[in-house]
């Protein structure tokens, strides 16, 4: 059985991996946690 | 105009941004924290567009449309895990983390990050003498990759292409340091990026599109379009691990966390990384539909140059034969100044050499300092010249298992390192000598099984830091507080 392009399901599962992975970057970086410019630093010895 | 003038003019004025690129940021080199990680004050577009660079090396685009060609549509996976572990998760997982232990651990190298992380000298040099070794013979298998696609498809005789391209990385490395690297990696992104989109459209033209291509390939062999079709899980899932999750241990991508210039660059780094690595997607793409055209190669690494010369015309031939030496020289100067790094932090260090200091060793700014950085970059850089004008059989035959070793070496001392505070200095030591032995070993043993050496070595490395750091004394608790930045 094929999907879109005329490519098996499985196939074109690898499209939908790198289409996600962009939409996953997206919402992530929207929400990213720690996003100030002092994050990360140590505390003050 | 004659294709070889217009060859010629499109490179020349390619190499001339470069050496203007390096001359420039010498100017903004100042110290040695600026020469290796360019005094962490790098942005998100030149974070992310020179991870993607250093990650796709013209062997890569090459290599990955020969797999393309060979094994059809299921190599998308490849593809795939490139985006989603390599740049995505890469990004996510590590970044933050890497940029914060590095900052409180002050070092500018992986294996400074692992001497101090498990306080522990002998792993710093472990991990030096790997990145060295193995860096050194995968830099020479960039520059022999690149001196072929010259010679394929410019006619440029090999050792002519070779001494061209590494002499001009070698220069503008050795000048311009770090930030040379990042800001001409971020132009060869971009010169890859549009060279495989020039040469994804011209074959999806010539093949008519993408469903067509998929269809006549199924008419050839179903093979060509299911997965894992004729490559098989074995072969397909291990080396898209290889390709993707190796790159977690690869120091050369790593030091672009270290060099952020404060953890915001993240949120829209992760994003470019993500849509500069989705561009893995061509050369394989690309490599399978070749198929169509090129339908009796008995070559499969011709695949690709053969389709440029076939469906693109001189000046699109041109442009793409940039992004390829681009994706090569990025790799190439990125792995230099890690090379560079790694031996010039490691005798800093050991020796206190050239103004560093007890609990700073890496802030030294001396022109000293400086000047050991530059020739340590040139001597690297020359010893993989020298080597790929007339590589030893031996040499090529190591080549191939580079990156396996380093990945199996550096992986789980570095995420480890940065996730569990109980891992140990016994364990993070063992850990890299067992994983880079069994890398070595499955490799040299002809690939049992089908499996890439980075599988096993993985695994093995996995295990042992764990096992090894269960029954060894925990760390000392200053050494956790400093890392993690807890306790005071």
């Amino acid at each position: 059985m094929t999907g879109p392009f005329a490519l098996p399901w499985l196939t074109f599962a690898a499209i939908l991996v790198i289409v996600g992975s962009i939409i996953g970057a997206i919402a992530w970086g929207i929400r990213c946690p720690g996003s100030d410019d002092t994050d990360g630093e140590a505390p003050d010895e | 105009m004659s294709n070889v003038a217009i060859y010629g003019t499109v490179l020349g004025v390619y190499l001339a941004v470069l050496i203007a690129m390096g001359l420039w940021m010498a100017r903004r080199t100042r110290s040695v924290e600026d020469f290796y990680i360019g005094g962490r004050q790098v942005g998100p577009w030149v974070t992310a567009f020179s991870f993607v660079a250093a990650y796709f090396s013209s062997v890569v685009i090459i290599g990955g449309g020969a797999f393309g060609y060979r094994f059809g549509m299921s190599t998308l996976w490849v593809a795939a895990s490139n985006v989603l572990i390599g740049c995505t998760l890469a990004w996510i997982v590590l970044g933050r983390r890497i940029w914060q232990f590095t900052k409180r651990l002050d070092t500018m190298t992986i294996p400074g990050f692992i001497g101090r992380r498990y306080d522990a000298r002998e792993a710093e040099i472990i991990s030096a003498l790997i990145i060295f070794v193995f860096m050194i013979v995968y830099n020479v298998s960039v520059l022999v990759g690149m001196g072929r696609i010259m010679e394929g498809l410019m006619g440029i005789p090999y050792t002519t292409g070779v001494l061209v391209a590494g002499v001009i990385i070698l220069m503008y490395v050795s000048i311009g340091g770090y930030l040379a690297v990042v800001w001409t990696s971020f132009i060869q992104a971009w010169i890859m990026i549009f060279g495989l989109l020039l040469l994804g459209f011209a074959t999806l033209h010539a093949v008519g599109g993408f469903t067509a291509a998929n269809v006549k390939l199924a008419a050839i062999d179903p093979g060509f379009v299911e997965t894992p079709g004729i490559w098989g899980w074995g072969g397909l899932i291990s080396f898209a691990l290889i390709v993707s999750f190796g790159v977690w241990g690869m120091p050369q991508l790593l030091v672009r966390f270290y060099s952020m210039k404060s953890t915001r660059v993240l949120r829209l780094g992760t994003i470019l990384a993500t849509l500069g690595g989705a561009m893995a997607i061509f050369p394989y793409a690309i490599g399978a539909a070749s198929r169509l055209l090129l339908p009796t190669l008995e070559n499969p690494d011709l695949a690709i140059p053969k389709l440029t010369e076939m469906v693109l015309n001189p000046w699109g031939a041109a442009i793409f034969l940039a992004g390829v030496m681009a994706a090569g020289m990025s790799t190439f100067a990125s792995v230099l100044i890690i090379v560079s790094g790694s031996i010039v932090e490691d005798l800093r260090r050991g020796r206190k050499i050239c103004g560093g200091h007890e609990n700073g060793a890496s802030k030294g700014s001396g022109s000293r300092a400086l000047l050991y950085g530059r020739i340590a970059s040139f001597g690297a850089g020359l010893v993989s010249l020298l080597i790929a004008l007339k590589p030893p059989g031996l040499v090529l035959v190591i080549t191939a298992f580079a990156w396996a070793v380093i990945a199996s070496a550096c992986l789980w001392p570095v995420v480890l390192g940065i996730y569990w505070r109980r891992g140990t200095r016994a364990g993070a030591t063992s850990s890299m000598i067992a994983g880079a032995a069994v890398a070595l070993v499955w490799m040299i043993a002809g690939r049992p099984l089908g499996i890439h050496g980075f599988i096993p070595g993985v695994i093995v490395s996995l295990v042992v830091f764990v096992l090894v750091s269960l029954v060894t004394k925990p760390p000392a608790r200053e050494i956790v507080d400093r890392a993690w930045g807890t306790g005071r």
